[in-house]
């Protein structure tokens, strides 16, 4: 104590404001560098396309002609989503499992054993592989990954699921490995203290408390993947995606209306049944 | 690989000593020690308490024990082998072998009372009877039969985190009766529990430890307690023991040094003038090298 500064709750800070300047120089550079000129949206050219394309929305096509149509790329789009998360789950778990360090090298479950050399070694490499991975998957954007599997395997939904699963594999492993080195670490130290093995203070100790920030995590990147698939679609990879784009391009914007309600359907859907599974996660 | 070998050796020899201790020691980045020097016999069956000023190093000194932190120096000789040395197989075995309440019970709130209290089971499980326990609960009986030692027989499919600290404390209880370890080492097992429980709960520690033969270690913030119940004292304080003692050894003065003298609120300051100023009592006081009572109450 006698040792310690003064005033430990404030240690020397030269400059408190710096980051706020920092943040503040960071966005005026972004708002010079992108070309940002609100007043275009409202200047007379570009508020008569908007008005004709929102004009243009109205009324939504609601023909049971063109409902029914629409059918089958809604259920596209859902299972797509589905089987997407699906394939994200499985590459998020097996990445993450070795991009925690809590459960490779670090933290109370390896204070007393690893202190070899060549042991820390084998558990610090598949660490920084996998999150080397995770990067890769994330810093391709989703689009991108679509372009790629519909040139490997043709137009369709499948290319979309590939997308889908890919780029949202990285993104749940990188939190579904953060949730677990957040994990309060005492009631571990407890159970390994018991003589419990690796495996089974995972199960006893950490999925309890990661399951159910995973799980609502999870349950978000499915409400985003239905969007997303929307997106997709625009590059071949089916589902309500693909009409949207084609109804675009043949200038029926009240089918594009109709198509972004079942978006916006389909996301309140998932917005309650998520809502419904955190509740009982509780 | 070398080590099993000394186990069974040490199981002849040195049977007296469940634990050694040489000039133990811990520091954390560059802290004062939380734990200096430590040296300290246990013998088999005894029931020590360790008594001492917050922040005296006594959670620092239980973790080290129960091979959860690795000391900074020093050695820890668990039942003839070093722990420095064991490898993972190893260290999971001598584990098992030291049960640990710690003092903010540590519990894994979601999960269900039976499962916290079952999980005293995991070091002698293999993993597939671990994994198929958390669906199918194994051992139940035995589970129900702890739970029932501490009161808490209605509790068995509560969910932990619904029930009060007190109770949590007993369910740590619970699992440590379930792991039937050699040697006990409960940090304030009693902290926030009413006097009244607090009085039955170490009397049914210290019992059910001297039935079954177990080495018990307790920290305990309630003098009286320690003194009642234990055949041993270990006064802590910054780190190191100042005495050491059969409970009837224990002065009022050797109290008064252990938590009065020059310390600053919350903080740990020992130093120097404050030997000066109490030459009468030379740190550590030692009325060791007594014979473990045959009885102590
Ligand atoms: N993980 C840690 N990191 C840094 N310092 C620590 C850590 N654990 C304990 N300490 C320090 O070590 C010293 C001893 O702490 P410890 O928890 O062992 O005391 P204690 O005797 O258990 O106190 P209490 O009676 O309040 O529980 C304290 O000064 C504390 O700040
Ligand atoms: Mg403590």
């Amino acid at each position: 104590m006698s040792s310690a500064p003064l005033d430990p709750q404030h240690p020397r800070q030269p400059l408190p404001y710096l980051k706020l300047l920092l943040a503040l120089v960071a966005f005026g550079a972004a708002w010079r560098l992108t070309e940002m000129q609100p007043s275009a949206l409202f200047a007379a050219e570009g508020r008569r396309n908007m008005l004709a394309f929102i004009g243009g929305m109205f009324p939504p096509d609601l023909s049971v002609d063109f409902l029914q149509r629409m059918l089958g790329p809604l259920l596209t789009t859902i299972q797509l989503s589905i089987a997407g998360m699906v394939l994200a789950i499985l590459i998020g778990l097996a990445l993450a499992l070795p991009a925690a360090r809590t459960l490779r090298f670090a933290g109370v479950l390896h204070e007393v054993a690893l202190r070899r050399r060549r042991r820390w070694l084998l558990a610090v490499l598949p660490y920084a592989g996998a999150r080397g991975l995770l990067n890769l998957l994330r810093a391709v954007p989703e689009l991108v990954w679509a372009l790629i599997f519909v040139r490997a395997v043709g137009l369709g939904a499948f290319p979309g699921v590939l997308a889908i699963g890919v780029a949202y594999g990285g993104i749940l492993g990188k939190i579904y490995a953060e949730i677990i080195e957040g994990v309060a670490p005492q009631p571990l130290e407890t159970l390994q203290s018991t003589g419990a093995g690796k495996l089974a203070v995972f199960c006893y100790g950490i999925v309890p408390q990661a399951l159910p920030h995973a799980v609502s995590y999870t349950l978000y990147r499915w409400e985003c993947a239905i969007r997303a698939s929307a997106v997709l679609g625009f590059v071949g990879a089916g589902g309500i995606g693909q009409e949207i784009e084609l109804s675009m391009r043949m200038f029926n914007f009240h089918e594009v209306m109709t198509l972004l309600m079942m978006v916006f359907g389909l996301v309140a859907i998932t917005d309650l049944i998520s809502a419904a599974v955190r509740r009982r996660l509780r | 690989m070398s080590q099993a070998p000394a186990t069974s050796q040490a199981m002849s020899g040195t049977t007296a000593c469940i634990l050694r201790l040489h000039l133990l020691s811990k520091r954390f980045g560059s802290q004062q020690a939380a734990v200096q020097g430590i040296t300290l016999n246990v013998r088999r069956g005894e029931t020590i308490a360790v008594i001492g000023p917050s922040g005296a190093g006594k959670t620092t000194l239980f973790r080290m024990l129960n091979l959860s932190l690795p000391p900074t120096s020093g050695s820890i000789i668990f039942a003839g082998s070093p722990v420095a040395s064991l490898g993972p197989k190893q260290l999971r075995a001598v584990r098992r072998r030291i049960g640990s309440i710690y003092q903010q019970h540590h519990l894994v709130g979601r999960l269900r009372v039976l499962h916290n209290v079952l999980s005293g089971r995991l070091g002698r499980w293999p993993t597939w009877r671990a994994l198929l326990s958390l669906v199918y609960p194994l051992d139940l009986g035995d589970a129900a039969a702890a739970l029932r030692a501490v009161g808490l027989a209605d509790k068995l499919y509560e969910r932990t985190d619904h029930l009060s600290g007190g109770q949590q404390q007993r369910v740590a209880l619970a699992r440590v009766l379930l792991q039937d370890a050699d040697l006990i080492l409960a940090d304030e097992p009693v902290a926030s529990v009413d006097p009244q429980l607090a009085d039955e709960i170490v009397e049914l520690l210290v019992t059910l430890g001297r039935e079954a033969g177990k080495t018990l270690i307790v920290s305990l913030h309630h003098v009286g307690l320690a003194l009642r119940y234990f055949s041993r004292v270990l006064g802590l304080r910054d780190g190191e023991i100042t005495f050491d003692c059969r409970p009837d050894e224990v002065t009022p003065l050797m109290l008064a040094e252990l938590y009065g003298g020059d310390r600053v609120f919350g903080g740990r300051s020992r130093q120097a003038d404050h030997a000066s100023a109490a030459p009468a009592m030379p740190l550590p006081t030692t009325c060791l090298h007594f014979q473990p009572p045959a009885t102590a109450t």
